[in-house]
């Protein structure tokens, strides 16, 4: 259902480095997203791009007075969002990982190991620090 | 003297002094300062928090995002 | 890496993010933009304090005036989120819990 990640290097780099994948996990599902002028946003998640504006289908806003207006689709601007609810059945640390193992299976291969020597030595120190979080 | 230099010889000087950090809201906090980075991101221990200029909340430690600060400074007086 | 083999507890914050990674699975007090307190339990962070509070606690503070005294009253309203994720470019301030003998 999920096509491969699509965008920029840097959007990439959010996907994988930041929370951006447990939002991105919850496309498909009917989230709450609260706006920064006191309004919020309900309806089925759509996308999430590497910045994290989202759209939604069949999605109700409700404007900061509390009147509420039903749209078939909507685009929320990431710089607008204050909150995400995040269902309560949700295990975030099973979606990450599964969202982020979604990534890697779809991974073309072939360039993987032409790294350069920077890269590299990222790559490995961040091996050491996932390493080490699992020792605790 | 770059700006690196600069910044890093700022931090280094003032690294475990008594700081007050102003906010671009405005609010100051008062504490001693733990560490910051390059984002002036910033950590204090022994946390005041000043609503024009009355002690308004105390906090242990504390994390300031960088976005919000206005500067920071030592302080004339010890806390 | 250097502090192999040292306790978490006495593990000394370097960076400002280190405060945070301290309080992980901790209740933490974030003060946001626009009034607005949050307290609960951290599940997850990143880099831009993009956060995932558990059991979340928010408190909404409106500063009304007084018809008739022209007083300023301060009134909160408060509701809780089983589990939020917070975008960090809302964030003020993170405060972890008083943490004892350290």
């Amino acid at each position: 259902m999920n096509p491969r990640f699509i965008g920029t290097p840097r959007e990439k780099f959010s996907f994988f480095n930041t929370l951006l994948c447990l939002v991105k996990s919850l496309q498909g599902q009917c989230v709450t997203v609260d706006l920064r002028n006191d309004s919020y946003v309900c309806g089925l998640l759509l996308t999430v791009d590497g910045f994290m504006n989202l759209s939604f289908s069949t999605a109700v806003y409700c404007d900061p007075q509390g009147n509420e207006f039903f749209f078939e689709n909507i685009f929320v601007q990431c710089r607008n969002i204050r909150y995400v609810h995040i269902p309560e059945h949700v295990s975030i640390i099973n979606n990450i990982k599964n969202e982020v193992a979604k990534e890697v299976r779809n991974k073309p291969t072939g360039r993987a190991m032409d790294k350069s020597r920077k890269a590299k030595k990222a790559y490995n120190q961040h091996m050491q620090t996932v390493a080490s979080l699992h020792r605790h | 003297m770059s700006r690196k230099e600069a910044l890093s010889s700022f931090i280094q000087q003032i690294h475990g002094r008594p700081v007050v950090v102003k906010l671009n809201s405005g609010v100051d906090y008062r504490g001693v300062l733990a560490c910051l980075d390059g984002y002036m991101n910033i950590a204090l221990e022994q946390t005041e928090e000043y609503v024009n200029g009355q002690l308004k909340n105390k906090y242990g430690d504390a994390f300031i995002r960088g976005n919000n600060v206005l500067y920071i400074s030592t302080q004339k007086r010890r806390i | 890496m250097a502090d192999d083999g040292e306790n978490v507890s006495v593990m000394t914050v370097k960076e400002p993010l280190d405060l945070i990674r301290l309080s992980l699975d901790e209740r933490i007090y974030v003060k946001m933009r626009n009034e607005r307190e949050l307290r609960g339990k951290l599940h997850a962070y990143d880099q831009h304090l993009n956060m995932v509070l558990g059991d979340a606690e928010e408190t909404i503070t409106t500063v009304e005036i007084d018809e008739e005294t022209y007083e300023e009253v301060y009134r909160t309203t408060k509701r809780n989120i089983p589990m939020l994720f917070v975008r960090g470019d809302g964030v003020i301030l993170v405060s972890p819990p008083v943490r004892v003998g350290v």
